[in-house]
């Protein structure tokens, strides 16, 4: 990273911080501590929801999925708006009128504690194991700028996360979150800008589209079901409705969000702007992750995304003659992409459907000097799989984003980095 | 004395069963629009 970036980033953390600071003063009773004195906006609340959904996770993982699979896995969350319609009509003025700190704690006044227990034990295992995902994003993102053990960064977000979720309150937690999404969508759409602008000056976005059509990365609705698939329409609508159901509606880390509304109404309005907001902003940043693909289609892509790998292989026999293979397919992918946009350009069916063909055959031969490579990989580590897909957008973003943005662009997928100075001393009033 | 937390309208749409309905036509919409999306660029 350049001194610029590193300027944007800390300028970005910092600025949230002292927002969410600012914003917590009085935070000194369980009440206000735990439920912001119930007096946050919808807005807030809605912002918050979306940023304690959307980890780092989303934005190295979605982007990086869209580049090797395609965009289908937007459907992943046509149930959420069901789901917050049901949430918002039931759940929610239950919990307000029953004057809750928790979800569990409504099920002791309704059942009895050991019904409490047992859901807050469930709870407790399953973010626990969650939580570990979580983390690692953002320790990945720090392993590859610092060029730090994966290891330490893992163990250096831990302890960052701990500290803000023992310390700080609901209110400055509300607060950068609002922050961060603001960054978020100012980073997403820095990003595809960027990505538009990097393409060869005679590919216009119109003609990326297509390629990327072309390519198979627009498949944003498959309609076919099969057991086997896990992204389709009807496992969207059916199994993605009963996880955002159990996820909103019975998940702490966001029924604490509207829990701290200033009134039912504006509870539901928090989660209702993100029925309607959710997936509008999947489908931008998947097709963020297309973008990336078509700009690989003109520039060269390293043969694995993770760098450190790619290093470990280059030293073993194999390695030449698959590298060859990979650039011998790469040069004819290059030529079919840009006797495709030609044909387009022409209006040439028959022609496009030619080099399409072509395209295939090359992209095939892509594919499977990356799978070659992939395996040299778990031959040298000893590992049983080998993926590089959360390392495609870090790697773009770091090689070839401008000065000033990737900092940016870090900031947005490091969001536990800006909280542990939301740390208060709490007089414990109730 | 009124109740704690009364059920207010939502500030627009009238009642809370016309905004769940319009979110769920939206819903419908925006699948539709995916749709069509990806049969034009297949």
């Amino acid at each position: 990273m350049t001194t610029l970036d590193w300027v944007v980033l800390v300028t970005s953390l910092v600025s949230i911080v002292a927002y969410g600071l600012y914003r917590s003063r009085g935070s000194d009773t369980v009440d206000r501590y735990l439920l912001a004195g119930r007096s946050m906006p919808w807005y807030a609340m809605a912002l918050s929801i979306m940023a304690t959904q959307a980890s780092a996770i989303t934005f190295i993982s979605t982007t990086g999925q869209s580049y090797v699979d395609g965009m289908r896995f937007v459907q992943f969350y046509f149930g959420l708006p069901i789901a917050m319609v049901i949430i918002s009509a039931t759940a929610v003025p239950l919990f307000h009128r029953a004057r809750v700190y928790t979800a569990y704690e409504y099920l002791e006044k309704r059942f009895d504690g050991k019904t409490r227990t047992l859901a807050s034990l469930i709870f407790l295992c399953q973010r626990g194991l969650s939580a570990g995902l979580t983390i690692y994003a953002p320790a990945l993102v720090l392993s590859v700028i610092l060029g730090w053990p994966e290891r330490t960064t893992t163990l250096l977000m831990g302890i960052t996360v701990i500290s803000y979720t023992v310390l700080g309150g609901i209110k400055a937690v509300t607060w950068s979150d609002v922050q961060q999404m603001c960054i978020i969508f100012l980073g997403l759409l820095v990003s595809l800008i960027t990505v538009i602008v990097l393409l060869p000056s005679t590919v216009s976005f119109g003609d990326a589209v297509f390629l990327a059509g072309a390519a198979g990365r627009l498949n944003a609705v498959t309609t076919t079901f099969n057991w086997n698939d896990r992204f389709n329409i009807w496992s969207g609508l059916l199994g993605g409705t009963f996880l955002f159901l159990s996820y909103f509606g019975c998940d702490q880390s966001q029924v604490q969000r509207y829990l701290t509304g200033k009134s039912i109404t504006q509870s539901r309005l928090g989660l209702l702007f993100n029925a309607v907001a959710k997936i509008p902003m999947q489908f931008f940043i998947l097709f963020i992750g297309a973008m990336v693909f078509v700009f690989y289609l003109f520039v060269q892509p390293p043969m694995l995304f993770q760098h450190a790998e790619l290093a470990r292989i280059a030293g073993r026999a194999e390695y030449p003659a698959v590298a060859e293979s990979y650039q011998r397919a790469f040069d004819q992918r290059r030529q079919a992409t840009l006797a495709l946009v030609d044909a387009h350009h022409h209006g040439d069916t028959a022609g496009e459907q030619r080099q399409i063909a072509e395209y295939r055959a090359a992209q095939k031969q892509l594919d499977q000097t990356r799978v070659e490579a992939s395996r040299l990989v778990t031959r040298a580590g000893g590992e049983k799989d080998f993926s590089d897909t959360n390392y495609i957008f870090l790697s773009f973003v770091t090689k070839y984003l401008p000065a000033g943005i990737v900092g940016l662009v870090i900031a947005v997928i490091s969001p536990p980095l800006c909280r542990p100075v939301l740390v208060r001393s709490i007089r414990w009033r109730r | 004395m009124p109740p704690l937390d009364p059920d207010e309208p939502p500030p627009f749409l009238g009642t809370w069963r016309r905004v769940y309905t319009a979110i769920l036509i939206y819903l419908g919409v925006i699948i539709a629009g995916f749709y069509l999306f990806t049969r034009a660029y297949r």
